[in-house]
């Protein structure tokens, strides 16, 4: 009986184990694709570096931080301009094109410096 | 900034490179993972190294002036708080395949509007006279003919025939050019030391 009853354990905690390994991994290797399409947070390790392949750069390129360490807003959200709630003396960048235009507040841009976006159908990139 | 992240039909997706070129900012695009330098929009290393993308028109101003443009306007979902820029420290830029030209926000604000030639072309900076923290760059190519601008009141006006135009989206108000478009060119606001580091050879209005 207790021989029977230590195998049982024994088979249970290998089970456990096995999941826990299998998840774990399966965890990890979502993880890093969820990064590989730009969606995750901190530094991103892209296709290729430049800089780590020791290409030669221009006079005057200095790296600071990681690539992605100021994160950009790749899926920005937008709302009308009643749902903004800024003050008229604020400062803004706005951008038109057919029929839409976007505005973006400077105060904001100078955190995240770059917003992935689209105008009427054109795909743009916003900077600070 | 606004540049047009396509090139050969490519849509590019871009992220920050977190480096400094010329003291500004670099971008990485994500398929390649060329480094790119944002004021000259073109890519300095990597496989695209020479690859610009197209700059579209943008405008830097106050919430205010912008709504009054462009009531319809959808906003970042951020907060907005003043930040530590304001116009006047700005110069408007035009950079041309073979020319750039900068204009002191103070003077195009003096001036109503500037008519000018960069690359041979003509072209005007409009402060919009209904609210001077507005501008625009504008081509003086209408159809066959050039025209000449300049603000009155809170007009945008053609002294060659008296068409006035809307100051912020170009198109004719009245006159004989009633039915025409001031073509919107794709100006932006630079700081004074980074015109001089990435245009060295750019001039800036009046030409001395």
């Amino acid at each position: 009986m207790r021989n029977a009853m230590g195998r049982d354990f024994t088979r249970t905690a290998w089970a456990v184990g096995l999941l826990f390994v299998v998840g774990t991994t399966l965890m990890i290797a979502l993880s890093w694709l969820s990064g590989a399409n730009n969606s995750g947070s901190g530094a991103y390790r892209g296709p290729y570096d430049p800089v780590e392949a020791g290409e030669e750069l221009p006079d005057g390129y200095r790296q600071i931080v990681p690539r992605d360490a100021i994160q950009p807003i790749y899926e920005p959200v937008f709302v009308d301009a009643a749902g903004a709630g800024w003050d008229d003396e604020i400062e803004v960048i706005g951008v038109f094109f057919g029929d839409e235009a976007k505005a973006y507040p400077v105060s904001h841009l100078t955190r995240r410096e770059i917003v992935v976006d689209e105008l009427d159908g054109i795909p743009i990139l916003v900077s600070w | 900034m606004v540049h047009r992240r396509e090139i050969n039909n490519e849509t590019l997706v871009l992220g920050n490179q977190g480096a400094l070129f010329g003291n500004a900012m670099t971008w990485w695009d994500h398929r390649t993972g060329s480094i790119w330098s944002q004021p000259l929009g073109e890519a300095i290393a990597g496989p695209r190294k020479g690859d610009r993308l197209e700059n579209l028109p943008v405008e830097f101003t106050t919430w205010g002036a912008w709504q009054e443009a462009h009531a319809d306007t959808l906003a970042l979902d951020a907060v907005g708080k003043p930040s530590r820029f304001a116009l006047r420290e700005f110069l408007i830029v035009l950079d041309g395949d073979r020319e750039t030209r900068g204009w002191s926000v103070p003077d195009v604000q003096t001036q109503g509007a500037i008519n000018d030639v960069v690359e041979g072309q003509p072209v005007a900076v409009v402060s919009d006279p209904n609210n001077d923290q507005r501008w625009s760059v504008f081509s003086r190519t209408v159809g066959d003919r050039v025209v000449e601008l300049e603000t009155d009141g809170d007009v945008l006006r053609d002294i060659l025939t008296g068409s006035t135009f809307d100051p912020v989206r170009g198109f004719g108000r009245s006159g004989p050019l009633l039915d025409e478009s001031l073509e919107l060119l794709p100006g932006f606001t630079s700081f004074p030391e980074d015109f001089d580091t990435f245009w060295p050879d750019g001039t800036i209005w009046p030409a001395s």
